[in-house]
């Protein structure tokens, strides 16, 4: 099934101009119907909590500032089933005698039960890779380790993406500082562009362990009349991407492992036919001179750059090797 | 046909305000918000070439950027933005609006220049545009979809040039991007059916069309009267497809699991995957089954977890059977201490048939103590893993080790300072590369006195052995305050960076970037 019918190019980019402008002004539809309040409310709308928010805020009144631009808003006025009761049980008692004793503080819980009392609202991190596990609860990490409920960024993160992650995964932050990398310092990546919490925002579009590389650098993705098989996740043959590149940084250029031929020789060490002169490395030229095509070929089965008859020197003497003499 | 366009474009153009008006909150109605304005000038001063620097994104000029908008309408709606260099070919734009439970959408913008050899006139220029929505028209109903689009042209370089000439490759590609979903969640009951496709058009080379399409359904849920047990599974059809022989890759991968939550706080899990993959352009697939197995207990301040795992990858001339363990605690002691600690190993050997690589063993173990006082951190990190493919004689050795120490004063300012070192050994029958790095960071910004701000920070990073690198960043910031909504800022980025085995790759580059900014504040009524 294809959304759009693709003619080449030129129909096909402007129908998704055109579909591009119908999902923003779909979008802009659902605001204006959100703001005229259109949609259904949502359940227990009407149910007054225990302790009303406004009983809250006469004491804890700096809350109403925190709140006001985050996703917990509802809670400053009992909205939508939400108030500061929903997450800190034990008020009726509080308020009588306010002590930090006798009122649920989430963050100061374990992260078992902080999860227990976001997932009242918010669904697990337990996308399809993890198939149903979070790798951070398991550590020990709970909901208030990188959520702050009262304010903070888009998806109520207690910092940006990059400064979050980096204050517990700090080697790879500093993985960004090598050699080459991916932009992060620039702002144009960060960690979930390609590490994803949620199943709906997934980025990946391919398969496997590659998947998340093929979103930005699809012209590698294949599939190809003559593969790779290193640089493809299924086979029995390699793992993908990361079998030759660090995905965050490395020491050689284009974030390979290891440079030239070392690289190849990995898995191929010297072909014996490239032992002679008139051959590969016999006459000292990188693999990738002559097998540019690393990622698949449409063109042969060994992977050799289709215009190598012309790359390469047009006469012996230009080569180095040979000489017409004084 | 011109009228036809007009008509259409100025009927869309009204749409569009219209809906923009409606957006538009009457005067009555009380909103909060803020953001900042900034205005400023970027000076470059660079010697040598910058194809391995981040720099080679900047440009030179004066610069219009709307930073930190948040916006809330009365009615609970939020405007988020983040505009940054408007004016420039490196502008990089995020905007957000949504109500809580109800709606969201999301768009982004952003361009980035990419250099790949000493020539600043051979370079790639991507340009990438995103739209995402979403929507709950029930509390336990949430549909989402969006668009996408990358433009990538210019010259690029290839890695190695042959004949010592430089072989330019043109690139000029659009790659589009679509996906639609739905899910149902009621309290760790999950539902998500999704569709997700592309089309990459690459106009230097027609015959490299290409499209792909994902179906995927999963669900998670607990069984009904025993909810201890957590059942979860999916489904997945993929398909990429290159047009111009209608070359296909296609799979199908199921997979499913469950955990168990016993008393004591113990975790039992169980999960398979399987995927049966498959090119059109030859008769046999490859099958990728896994099956794992975990177990974990969680103390009061302490946690430890262990797992098997057991993958077969078969293609019928070919079997490959790996087998894993992994076992990883951590544990909080005395007031602030943490330590945590993780070991996995994995054994893949050739059951059937023959690879280029043959066995494999990997190994890989961390730990780490992290402590923390108040406002104090610190923290001490070691890791190390270990691939070897005996049969061939090939191994890789890589280590890193990272200490680092962080600290937030309300009066003074903050702290951070970082080192790492990484060593990396990869040897095989016919050559060996080595390379230790050592990569310092720092960072000091201090609070605000008498009105005025100031940070100083950088990293060095030298790669030795059979790389030679050495690159230095340094960072001087400066902020003033004129009035409690105008501020003045100076950053001044220095940088150096040798290769010393090519004498023809260096880099020194003054940064200079001042910004006069503005802080809006929407008035609550």
């Amino acid at each position: 099934m294809m959304l759009f019918e693709k003619n080449k190019g030129q129909q096909g980019r402007s129908t998704l101009r055109c579909s591009i402008r119908a999902s923003f002004m779909f979008g802009l539809f659902v605001s204006a119907l959100g703001f005229s309040g259109s949609f259904p409310a949502l359940a227990n709308s009407s149910s007054t909590p225990v302790v009303e928010s406004s009983i809250c805020l006469d004491c804890h009144d700096d809350y109403s500032g925190k709140l006001e631009h985050t996703a917990h808003r509802d809670a400053l006025q009992d909205n939508n089933g939400l108030s500061c009761m929903s997450c800190h049980s034990g008020g009726s008692i509080h308020i009588e005698d306010p002590t930090t004793e006798n009122i649920i503080n989430p963050s100061k819980l374990d992260a078992s039960k902080q999860a227990a009392i976001c997932a009242n609202c918010h669904r697990p991190h337990t996308g399809q890779d993890n198939q149903g596990l979070d790798p951070h609860l398991l550590q020990g990490l709970g909901c208030a380790d990188c959520h702050s409920a009262h304010k903070g960024q888009e998806g109520l993160l207690s910092s940006d993406v990059t400064t979050l992650c980096s204050s517990c995964h700090q080697g790879a932050l500093l993985q960004f500082q090598r050699r080459s990398n991916h932009p992060v310092g620039d702002g144009v990546v960060d960690c979930t562009s390609c590490h994803s919490f949620k199943g709906e925002n997934e980025p990946n579009f391919g398969h496997g362990n590659s998947a998340n590389c093929y979103s930005c650098h699809p012209e590698q993705s294949g599939p190809h009349l003559f593969e790779h098989p290193v640089s493809i996740s299924f086979s029995t043959e390699g793992e993908g991407c990361t079998s030759c590149h660090f995905p965050h940084g490395g020491p050689n250029e284009r974030l390979l492992k290891s440079p030239n031929n070392n690289l190849c020789q990995n898995c191929h060490g010297t072909p014996p036919l490239h032992r002679s002169k008139h051959s590969g490395l016999g006459a000292k030229l990188p693999c990738l001179d002559c097998h540019s095509q690393t990622h698949g070929s449409n063109d042969n089965r060994l992977m050799l750059d289709p215009d190598l008859g012309t790359k390469m020197f047009p006469n012996c003497y230009q080569s180095g090797c040979h000489s017409l003499g004084n | 046909m011109n009228t036809q366009r007009i008509i259409k474009r100025s009927a869309l153009g009204i749409l569009n305000v219209t809906l923009l008006v409606s957006l538009i909150p009457p005067p009555s109605k009380a909103t909060t918000g803020e953001a900042e304005l900034k205005l400023g000038y970027i000076y470059l001063d660079e010697t040598g070439f910058n194809k391995q620097q981040q720099s080679f994104n900047l440009y030179e000029g004066p610069a219009l950027s709307l930073e930190n908008l948040r916006y809330s309408f009365s009615n609970g709606a939020n405007l988020t933005g983040d505009f940054k260099n408007l004016t420039m070919n490196n502008r990089h734009l995020k905007g957000r609006l949504y109500k809580s439970n109800q709606f969201g959408l999301n768009v982004s913008h952003n361009k980035y220049r990419r250099l790949y050899s000493n020539n600043p006139d051979r370079f790639t220029r991507r340009e990438t545009s995103d739209v995402t929505f979403w929507a709950k028209p029930h509390r336990y109903l949430k549909f989402y979809g969006g668009l996408g689009q990358t433009d990538k042209s210019g010259e690029a370089v290839e890695l190695f040039e042959p004949g010592k000439a430089l072989n330019i490759t043109p690139v000029d590609y659009q790659h589009q991007r679509y996906h639609i979903g739905l899910l149902a969640n009621e309290r760790g009951r999950t539902v998500q059916v999704e569709f997700r496709g592309s089309m990459f058009d690459n106009n230097s080379e027609a015959a490299d069309q290409r499209s792909t399409e994902r179906y995927r359904a999963i669900t998670m849920f607990p069984v009904p009267r025993y909810e201890e047990v957590v059942l979860n599974g999916g489904f997945q059809h993929f398909k990429n497809t290159l047009d111009r022989d209608g070359l296909e890759f296609s799979s199908n991968s199921a997979w499913g699991g469950a955990r168990v939550y016993f008393k004591n706080s113990i975790t039992a899990r169980y999960s398979f995957v399987f995927d049966r993959a498959q090119n059109s352009n030859e008769l046999i697939a490859t099958d990728n089954i896994t099956h794992s197995f975990g177990l974990s207990k969680r103390f009061t301040k302490a946690g430890i977890s262990a797992g098997y795992r057991k993958t077969v990858r078969d293609d019928i001339d070919t079997e490959l059977d790996a087998a894993g363990v992994y076992l990883s605690g951590w544990a909080k002691v005395g007031s602030g201490f943490t330590l945590k600690g993780d070991f996995g190993s994995e054994t893949t050997d050739v059951e059937q048939g023959s690879t280029l690589t043959g066995d494999k063993d990997l190994t890989r173990y961390r730990g780490s103590v992290n402590y923390r006082f108040r406002d104090v951190s610190a923290y001490a990190k070691f890791a190390s893993r270990n691939i070897e493919n005996t049969d061939i004689g090939s191994q890789s050795d890589y280590r890193r080790g990272t200490f680092g120490v962080s600290a937030i004063d309300s009066v003074y300012g903050q702290l951070d300072v970082s080192y790492v070192t990484a060593t990396g050994d990869y040897q095989n029958t016919e050559s060996n590369f080595e390379f230790i790095e050592h990569v310092i960071s720092g960072d000091l910004l201090s609070s605000y006195y008498h009105q005025f701000q100031l940070g100083i920070g950088g990293v060095y990073y030298k790669s030795d052995r059979d790389v030679d690198v050495e690159s230095i960043s340094l960072r001087l910031r400066v902020n003033y305050e004129l009035t409690k909504d105008w501020r003045l800022e100076g950053v001044f980025d220095g940088r150096n960076y040798d290769d010393l085995q090519n004498p023809n790759s260096y880099y020194t580059a003054n940064i200079i970037e001042i910004n006069i900014v503005k802080k809006f504040r929407a008035k609550e009524d």
